[in-house]
């Protein structure tokens, strides 16, 4: 996607050059319409030309034990008993791309990660450099090293697509409408229908995923069962930054302070006081 | 007694050598870390070849670094012990700041601020390597502690003061060593300092007699 | 599709995927597409997710489809007619049903003859000895003019809808609750939402597959399930019906040009031996009015039949032959699936072709299959991949040295590669265009069946040989003759007129005086000469139903949903509005393509237009099990038949030579306590996508789902090695320990189900055992279906 997109560039040292008008996108998964075929996991494959991993059955209708490097979307499989009737939980597990992305603030690389003014986040490999800060820094535990390119990987919501005016693969793909596409406005208006559906045909506590903690995302989730956000692997109150990495950031202003502090006084030491040359110095001084 | 400029043994080869890969590897360290702390100075990553091979080498030249700084530890431990000389000799330190000699209380070999310099670079050193390798290796810290994220963001922040530490350890060091103490340096060079040098800074540590010098090197001279 | 065409007149879907859309209620039994209808389920939840339509799941296990269902009910394996048996008695003692539409439009108020009956779990006319039923006693009451007799009120002890409460009269909730091991409470729990749409105003679909088809009482399930629809007034309605979902992309398309046993192309019937001339064909095969007002389409069969071997003969069928009436084998032979292989197993089969399919890994009992196999002179496999069928002589537990069959690999195009067309669940045949090359080399179908064709005519003409006539006499005229084009044989099924050569609008068109040719009358019409109209795609929809009549072609007619003359009450007025199919507007039927004359008045003939009835069969003497479903147990059971201790099982079964040993009898119920399933995955079809690494990736490894009960009792640990075996066979595989199936209580005991998955074999990317190892060697007593989905296994942990 063109360099006029982006809004947001990690490690920026001057503001993002993104000048474009484009509307937020946003993706939402009605989770009580998926019916965990993994159609979004092939596609996402398929699409990104992603390699097959060896995978073994491990108990579970999952197909891998978790995201990877090559598997950027995981269909997660639950059973779970709910007020006495058991549910089969399937939550898609990829990138949710935040509005405030915890992975881009965490990035030291400059430009290794981007935010377009679509919402999109995006990491440009070319510029990773491996640390896998962002690994940390995302609050849902999304972003994968690949120990053979020493870079990390995650949906990139299909952006080639997406530039190109398609919908995600994903998207796509979906044989029974669980996941829509269109601007976030719309997806959070469709968000409320669904949500009142829920509550109409008997459910509790509907609510729409898009936490305030990290300005709401593009990715969003209509979880039938809002009170039970845990069981979905859903964190209820995820934020950009952890309480360490926001002290670090405070800290590193401070500190290129405390450097600079020392180097100074140093120096006017050195022009107030000066050096100490021992030949100068008389030998019955000591 | 011999001439104020006479040259007098006062580190080992071995210490030099030491005290070389210690300081290269941190500053190389300390330089690649700023990049990775601070964008404006990313372009430091050059120093190691770029982004992703600085990443890559910085977590080895701290290999080096750790290994180096375990040496250290053994060859000079014995010499840091901190005592009630010390102890005076840093509660003047004021005085020493301003080449007030005569309030200076006189310092063996080392002083009391080079022995509390070492304690406190050994001490950064445990800090960088417990931090440092979970950072190095977080995937398999995520794997065996659940909350993994918070844990490896806390590494970041110690690894990050540990930085400032030694930073302003290593800014003062060098300041001392080549610009407000002229002749120092040369400790770490040839291994000599004159007997003037020796005579202001460590008035209490006899050359002639310090195990550390007087034995191979003493000899061959 | 024999039981649908035992009660309405024929064997498909009678609505279509889109129309699920409509529906207030969703019923899912013997099925679970959102495993293995992935894109037609989208109109289940539509339906939901629109306007709070209630989805319901009953099976054996929690499946995919029960995961978005409102609710869920778990039963035993086989026990699917007690269960729609309890919901008939249900509707039945509540006044649930739709008491205008069951006068108008079914045989409620038919009189059936006095020497019917049903006791101790047989019908009348059983004959013990031939294990069969002589079905004369199942039919109707006549008057002088050879008219069924009925009575309107419904009130008459030997009107079928007295017959049919007093035959699920037995149904109560408590007998269900034992039968099947669901709870009374959880029963009726969902008995209230199944049975809510017997009203005009509501409106209920019925999806079911092969888990009610695949059992020794399948297509009576199936019959049960249509009864129920019946009762609820839900067929031919908008929202309604009961729906057929097919396997693949085509099995309706290879259904409708006779894929199965016993059939022609059209649905038309095989000559018997007895029939020695076409008029003696003609004379059995054409049914006769039973009440005065039915159109009795099927009286129009001596057109289709004509027509069809017109198509087939061309110039060689001329009235003087009959119009090559006996270049047709006449055969009484029982031509299933099981017949095939039993006759392979007892070497009385020479060759075999298996074109497209993989049977290997298809049918029951696998060791018998292999040795069946193995028995063959030859064995041909056509098809794009190798196949585990193929390569039957190296399958685990094979001995290569021992086995002379000669098996020739034909790789040939996949249909991706080609153009053609599909007629999914819904009947609709929609055209596809190739969207791949095939690999160099590789021939498609149609060239190697040609060339096997003009081979084998080439061979008779040089050394002559018995019987060549209807190879000889065989119509192969195509621009070239060794690989005929799709759209030719599109053209040639859908017929044209002999004398002008124009291709046919309607099989309206068709004579039966040889004027006419069609390859198949039903989809006469598809190709006309407007053009290919499977290819068209226009997306409107001016019911605003789903129907989109611009969208690819369904057959009959291009209608959409079949009986829609149902959809309105005997005045013609919709039964609802907003869900109207057709309606009179006091001159003709708007709305979908009336199934019934566009101009004919609603009380001119009734409303099913395909039965000697005019009327749908509540009461249906076509099946070889009975008029009406009752429950059989399967023949493995963990329980006894309590409804009739004596009579367990279906009595008119098929049994083959050896059979019986190879199943778990009473005494060895302790040996093989588990009612065992077999099922597919959504991220497999069948055995093809062995070959597709991404799938293999999403599914990798045959699995055994073990209840977390069960599993704690044997000591099975949750993706450890488990083994199953029944007896005829084993499978050993990865354990998935799940909440989703539960204990079920079926006559006081408590019973533990498990299931495996079908799509493993030995040929492939990744390696598993094979389902069928576990299946019995059995089936329907009406289409010879095998029993896949009720047998008893035991498990350990390995």
């Amino acid at each position: 996607m063109s360099t006029l997109s982006i809004r947001r560039t990690s490690a920026a040292t001057s503001p993002a050059p993104g000048i474009r008008s484009t509307p937020e996108y946003a993706k939402l998964i009605d989770i009580g319409s998926c019916i965990g075929c993994k159609g979004c996991e092939v596609a996402c494959k398929e699409w990104n030309d992603l390699k097959v991993e060896p995978t073994a059955n491990f108990g579970s209708y999952q197909s891998h034990q978790d995201l990877s490097a090559h598997t950027w979307v995981l269909m997660r499989f639950d059973e779970v008993e709910m007020s006495g009737r058991l549910q089969w939980l399937i939550t898609k597990d990829a990138c949710l791309h935040c509005e405030e992305p915890g992975c881009l603030y965490a990035c030291p690389a400059p430009g290794a990660i981007v935010q377009y003014e679509n919402g999109i986040v995006d990491i440009n490999q070319d510029r990773c450099i491996g640390c896998q800060y962002c690994v940390t820094g995302c609050p849902f535990d999304i972003p994968r090293f690949d120990r053979d390119t020493k870079k990390v990987y995650k949906c990139n919501m299909c952006v080639d697509r997406v530039d190109a005016g398609l919908e995600p693969a994903c998207v796509k793909t979906c044989p029974t409408h669980a996941i829509s596409w269109g601007s976030k406005e719309d997806m959070l208006a469709l968000a409320d229908q669904k949500v009142d559906l829920l509550r109409r045909r008997g459910f509790e506590n509907p609510v729409t995923y898009n936490p305030a903690g990290i300005g709401g995302t593009h990715m969003m989730y209509v979880v039938p069962h809002g009170d039970r956000l845990a069981d979905y692997r859903l964190p209820a109150t995820p934020t950009a930054s952890p309480a360490p990495l926001t002290g670090l950031g405070a800290l590193k202003r401070i500190g290129a302070y405390v450097l600079g502090f020392g180097v100074l006084s140093s120096l006017v030491h050195y022009l107030t006081i000066g050096p100490q040359t021992a030949e100068d110095v008389p030998a019955d001084e000591h | 007694m011999s001439t104020r400029s006479e040259l007098v043994p006062r580190f080992s080869s071995a210490q030099r050598l030491v005290h070389w890969a210690v300081g290269l590897s941190f500053t190389l360290l300390l330089l690649t870390g700023l990049a990775f702390s601070y964008p404006a100075l990313f372009w430091l990553t050059h120093l190691l070849g770029g982004g992703t091979s600085a990443m890559v080498l910085h977590p080895w030249v701290g290999v080096v670094f750790s290994a180096a700084m375990g040496a250290t530890f053994v060859m000079w431990v014995r010499d840091m012990r901190l005592g009630a000389a010390d102890r005076r000799w840093l509660r003047a330190i004021q005085a020493y700041a301003r080449h007030d000699t005569g309030h200076v209380p006189p310092a063996g070999k080392y002083n009391g601020g080079q022995k509390l310099f070492f304690w406190a670079q050994t001490l950064l050193a445990l800090v960088f390597l417990v931090s440092g390798l979970a950072l190095w290796f977080p995937g398999a810290i995520a794997a065996v502690v659940p909350a993994a994220s918070t844990l490896l963001a806390s590494m970041r922040l110690l690894h990050y003061l540990a930085t400032l530490a030694g930073g302003l350890l290593l800014t003062l060091h060098v300041y001392l060593g080549l610009f407000a103490f002229p002749g120092t340096a040369r400790g770490m060079v040839d291994g000599k300092v004159s007997r003037a040098w020796a005579a202001l800074h460590h008035p209490a540590w006899r050359p002639d007699t310090d195990p550390v010098t007087t034995t191979r090197d003493a000899e061959r001279r | 599709m024999a039981s649908l065409a035992a009660t309405f007149g024929r064997g498909a879907m009678t609505n279509h995927w889109k129309d699920i859309k409509n529906a207030d209620v969703v019923l899912v039994m013997g099925a679970n597409p959102a495993e293995n209808h992935p894109c037609g389920f989208k109109w289940a939840l539509e339906a939901r997710n629109t306007h709070g339509a209630r989805l319901v799941t009953i099976d054996p296990r929690f499946t995919r489809t029960s995961a978005v269902a409102d609710d869920h009910l778990q039963i035993r394996p086989g026990s699917d007619i007690a269960l729609l048996g309890g919901l008939v008695r249900h509707i039945l003692t509540n006044d649930l049903h739709h008491a205008d539409y069951v006068r108008a439009h079914t045989n409620a108020s038919f009189l059936v003859s006095d020497r019917f009956s049903f006791e101790d779990g047989l019908f009348s006319g059983f004959d013990a000895a031939a294990n069969r039923y002589d079905a004369a006693s199942w039919e109707y009451e006549r008057d002088a003019d050879g008219y069924a007799r009925r009575n309107p009120t419904l009130e008459h002890p030997r009107c079928v809808f007295q017959l049919l409460r007093a035959h699920f009269d037995r149904y109560t909730p408590a007998r269900v609750a034992d039968i099947t091991g669901c709870s009374e409470e959880a029963f009726l729990r969902i008995a209230d939402i199944v049975c809510s749409t017997g009203t005009a105003d509501r409106v209920g679909t019925v999806m079911y597959a092969v888990g009610w088809t695949m059992h020794t009482v399948g297509s009576q399930i199936i019959r049960t399930g249509a009864i129920l629809q019946l009762l609820l007034g839900n067929i031919g309605r908008p929202g309604g019906g009961i729906n057929a979902l097919r396997g693949h992309a085509n099995v309706q398309g290879a259904t409708d040009h006779a894929i199965v046993a016993g059939i022609l192309p059209g649905y038309l019937r095989v000559p018997e031996p007895a029939q020695t001339s076409l008029a003696e064909h003609l004379d059995d095969a054409t049914p006769r009015p039973l009440v005065r007002e039915t159109l009795n389409y099927w009286g129009n069969y001596p057109k289709f039949f004509v027509s069809q071997l017109k198509a087939w003969f061309g110039d060689r069928a001329q009235p003087d032959n009959e119009f090559g009436y006996h270049y047709l084998g006449k055969t009484d032979a029982d031509a299933t699936w099981l017949s095939i292989w039993d006759q392979a197993h007892q070497g009385n089969l020479e060759g075999f072709i298996a074109l497209g399919f993989n049977p290997l890994l298809a049918g029951p009992d696998v060791s018998r299959l292999q040795a069946a196999m193995a028995k063959l002179k030859w064995k041909v496999v056509i098809d794009p991949f190798m196949l585990d069928s193929a390569e039957f002589w190296k399958a685990p537990g094979m001995d290569p040295a021992a086995i002379d069959t000669e098996v020739l690999y034909l790789p040939t195009t996949h249909w991706i590669e080609r153009d053609g067309s599909f007629t999914n669940s819904g009947r609709w045949a929609q055209w596809k265009e190739k969207a791949i090359d095939p690999p160099i080399g590789v021939r498609s179908d149609t060239r190697v069946l040609s060339e096997l064709f003009w081979r084998v005519k080439d061979l008779y003409a040089a050394e002559g040989g018995a019987y060549d006539e209807p190879i000889q006499a065989l119509t192969w005229n195509y621009l070239n003759p060794r690989e005929p084009t799709l759209p030719e044989l599109a053209q040639e099924i859908n017929g044209h007129d002999l004398a002008s050569g124009r291709r046919l609008g309607s099989f309206g068109e068709l004579k039966d005086d040889g004027s006419t040719a069609s390859g198949n009358w039903l989809y006469c019409g598809s190709y006309p000469e407007a053009g290919n109209q499977m290819a068209r795609r226009s997306t409107e929809d001016p019911t605003g139903l789903g129907m989109h009549h611009g969208w690819a072609w369904s057959w009959p007619l291009n209608r959409r949903v079949l009986y829609n003359r149902a959809s309105a009450d005997q005045a013609g007025a919709a039964w609802e509005g907003a869900r109207a199919g057709i309606a009179w507007n006091g001159r003709e039927w708007i709305g979908d393509v009336p199934d019934y004359g566009r101009t004919t008045r609603p009380d001119a003939v009734g409303a099913f237009i395909m039965t000697e009835e005019g009327v749908a069969r509540l009461f249906s003497p076509l099946l070889k099990d009975g008029p009406i479903p009752e429950h059989y147990e399967p023949v493995e059971s963990p329980t006894g038949n309590i409804l009739h201790e004596q009579v367990a099982i279906n009595p008119v079964l098929r049994w083959y030579d050896g059979v019986r040993d190879t199943l778990a009898q009473e005494a060895d119920r302790s040996a093989y306590p588990y009612p065992c399933t077999i099922y597919r995955v959504v991220e497999r079809e069948h055995f093809v996508t062995s070959n597709v690494p991404y799938l293999v990736e999403a599914m990798p490894d045959f699995f055994v789902e073990v209840p977390e009960g069960l599993a704690a009792e044997k000591g099975i640990a949750n993706g450890g090695q488990v083994r199953v075996w029944s007896r005829r066979g084993e499978v050993q595989g990865t354990a998935i320990v799940t909440k989703r199936i539960g204990p079920l209580t079926v006559n006081g005991q408590t019973v533990w189900t498990v299931g495996v998955p079908v799509h493993w074999g030995f040929v492939g990317l990744t390696q598993g055992a094979m389902a069928n190892q576990l299946t019995p060697f059995i089936g329907d007593a009406n289409t010879s279906c095998p029993e896949f989905k009720a047998f008893l296994v035991n498990v350990e942990a390995v």
